[in-house]
């Protein structure tokens, strides 16, 4: 209790800052009923020489929101706050928290202003923890970007072109003595350009000797180049009919070349960077040729079921006294495959009976009366 | 039989000729006559070349490992391995009874209870021993009454077993073998930490309030881990470090279902065994196998110098 009556504690120093720096808070005298028009607008005509600024009233009338002063042109206005090599990593924030304008403040500002009579019409504004769920504001600068490739590839003619296409690239750059300080280094992805001139490139067997055969050289220098400057270029991707139109080209010889460590190492690199496709290592020890190291990356496709892998297997479907069923074979299967089912169906209806179930009732009493059971 | 007889022969005539080159054209000759032998189907044809191709691979004395970068998982460099460190047969007796002794040695023992002794009270007779027309009662901790004893509770004890320490330590690298085998265990440079994106590292920490760091964290460890395939999809992975890297384990902390980081203190058989995938560090690996090959390594002492046992990770390049 304050010492005297009717005499309030005084207000902290930082509410009353406070209060004086909200703007749109209705002023005392607005409140008021009493007008004090007449008097104001002759004082003011009498303070200002020339038009007043401001409202005609101040006292009754809000100011007009001002825009925030700037001595800046309008076209350094325009720039966006941050430059474009912020922009490209910042992360989108969400605002400032303020305090919202009430329901009166915002009918005097916005005479268009209705509020809203159902919780439909309500704006939904998501919680803090959902904001990155929002895809707007997850983008490429939150993006991972690993060194293998994101999606696993799985069609065996796509990765047996990529084979062929590491397996060149590691031969030309050990025909060019570049293979053992290229191997630390990240390889270019490599434009469709690039792709193409090293599948072009022909790998000639003589007496059990694999060598190149065309241009080497460009398959280097696409390889040795930064990898930084063309990462940009997406890599090429090849579809499912390329792939078999390249590799008709072949003769299976190709797959009989012997790795060694370092060249294991350098296509498995290579491979995990164009397909996603990581060798583990003690499968990659075990190969012993390229036609190896395709068996340790051809993956079987998993069957979905067990009706599906039956199915693709022609001795079974061929004998004559086995059908294969995706699902078990219940009794209105067994009814339909005779033609009864339509005609059961019907007859259940017409009775107003349940076609399957017990309509929520129990099962039949009287068989659990004549096993003994209650 | 008669066709066993056959192949018996023609091999013992194809050792005879010293052509070793091709056994397997000398078995093609080998017949059966049996009625339920099954044809020769080349469906599951590439499953069988594939194990086939492992199963031929029997390295003597090393294994390749690589070393890759965290988190781009590009791979860096080449080292040799023993094959006593991380080729060594499954032995899943050994790793049941270390998981089992692991088991035993955590448990807490602290179950505690009072025996009639040990509750609180008198121990004056409840009423006389005859006259009131009821039972005959003692004290009133009797366990047969509320609030008495408890007869044959649990009292703290250590339920602690014991298991040789190179049965352990074999155990051990039986594990890491297994996961090796599987092609499970990653391992990667040393100094393991997860790089987050720029725009993270650079925010002020007052604008990541409100749970905006924890969920952003949540979010991008799921797409580093859905790009690696490391996440629940591919059966969770444990990450090793030799000591606590704030932003890996931080993240990790907020999606726990997608796997667990833990320092190399804390790790033990059944850890590794748990998860689809392990990633550690080199040197945590090392730590690992050199903590743990007390049979490989000799006790005996001769001219002052213990042996140091098989070296661990020659690097090829």
């Amino acid at each position: 209790m304050p010492r005297i009556p009717r005499v309030r504690g005084l207000q902290s120093l930082q509410i009353a800052s406070a209060s004086s720096k909200t703007l749109p808070r209705l002023p005392f005298s607005a409140t008021r009923t009493l007008s004090t028009t007449a008097p104001v607008c002759d004082l003011r005509s009498k303070l200002w020489k020339g038009p007043a600024p401001g409202p005609e009233d101040p006292y009754t009338q809000r100011p007009e929101p001002e825009e925030p002063l700037s001595n800046l042109p309008e076209e350094a206005i325009s720039i966006p706050r941050h430059p474009r090599s912020v922009a490209k990593w910042r992360l989108p924030l969400p605002p400032k928290r303020t305090e919202a304008t009430t329901e009166k403040e915002l009918a005097a500002n916005d005479p268009t202003y209705t509020p809203a009579l159902t919780i439909e019409e309500l704006e939904e504004i998501p919680p803090f923890n959902k904001w990155w769920d929002q895809p707007e504001h997850w983008g490429k600068e939150s993006e991972f970007r690993s060194f293998g490739k994101a999606e696993k590839e799985v069609e065996r003619t796509i990765i047996e072109v990529q084979v062929r296409r590491a397996v060149v690239e590691v031969l030309s750059l050990q025909q060019e003595n570049k293979l053992a300080e290229q191997l630390v280094k990240k390889w270019p992805e490599g434009s469709r350009e690039a792709l193409e001139q090293t599948l072009a490139v022909e790998i000639v067997s003589k007496d059990g000797q694999f060598s190149l055969q065309g241009d080497v050289s460009s398959v280097v220098s696409h390889l040795t180049q930064d990898a930084i400057s063309s990462s940009e270029e997406a890599s090429p991707r090849i579809t499912l009919e390329e792939a078999a139109e390249i590799t008709k080209k072949w003769d299976a010889k190709w797959k009989e070349i012997k790795v060694n460590d370092e060249t294991k190492f350098a296509i498995r690199k290579r491979i995990y960077q164009l397909t996603g496709n990581l060798i583990a290592d003690s499968k990659l020890g075990a190969a012993r040729n390229v036609r190896d190291v395709l068996t340790t990356l051809f993956q079987q496709r998993k069957s979905t079921s067990l009706a599906d892998e039956l199915l693709a297997k022609p001795e079974v479907t061929k004998l004559p006294n086995v059908r294969v069923h995706s699902r078990k074979v219940g009794p209105i299967d067994k009814e339909i495959e005779i033609g009864r089912w339509k005609i059961i169906e019907e007859e259940l209806k017409k009775r107003d009976l349940p076609v399957t179930g017990t309509d929520g009732l129990s099962g039949n009493k009287e068989r659990e009366w004549m096993r003994g059971k209650m | 039989m008669a066709g066993r007889g056959v192949g018996c022969l023609s091999e013992a005539m194809g050792a005879l000729r010293l052509s070793a080159a091709k056994p397997s054209t000398v078995t093609r000759t080998f017949t059966r006559s049996m009625a339920t032998e099954a044809s020769e189907t080349s469906i599951t044809k590439t499953a069988s070349d594939k194990s086939a191709l492992i199963q031929s691979w029997n390295p003597v004395s090393t294994v390749p490992l690589t070393i890759h970068n965290f988190p781009s998982f590009e791979p860096t460099s080449l080292e040799k391995w023993s094959v006593d460190h991380l080729y060594l047969p499954l032995r899943r007796d050994l790793l049941h009874l270390a998981v089992v002794f692991e088991g035993d040695n955590t448990r807490s023992g602290t179950a505690s209870s009072k025996t009639r002794w040990d509750v609180h009270g008198s121990h004056r007779k409840i009423r006389p021993q005859k006259g009131t027309g009821r039972a005959r009662l003692g004290s009133k901790q009797n366990p047969l009454l509320r609030g008495g004893g408890k007869s044959f509770g649990p009292h703290p004890r250590d339920f602690g077993t014991s298991l040789n320490r190179k049965v352990y330590d074999k155990a051990w690298r039986t594990a890491l073998s297994y996961r090796y085998r599987r092609g499970e265990l990653i391992v990667c440079e040393d100094g393991m930490e997860l790089a987050m994106p720029r725009g993270f590292e650079k925010a002020h920490k007052k604008d990541l309030r409100w749970g905006l760091r924890e969920a952003y964290q949540a979010r991008y460890m799921k797409s580093v881990l859905d790009t690696l395939g490391l996440g629940k999809a591919d059966g969770r992975t444990l990450f090793v470090t030799g000591d606590r890297r704030e932003q890996l384990y931080s993240a990790m902390e907020q999606v726990p279902w997608e796997g667990r980081a833990l320092d190399l203190e804390d790790v033990d058989i059944k850890d590794l065994l748990e998860t689809g995938k392990v990633v550690m560090e080199r040197s945590v690996l090392k730590e690992m196998i050199e903590r743990h090959q007390s049979d490989l390594v000799s006790n005996v002492v001769v001219g002052g110098l213990k042996g140091s046992g098989i070296p661990t990770g020659q690097k090829v390049f």
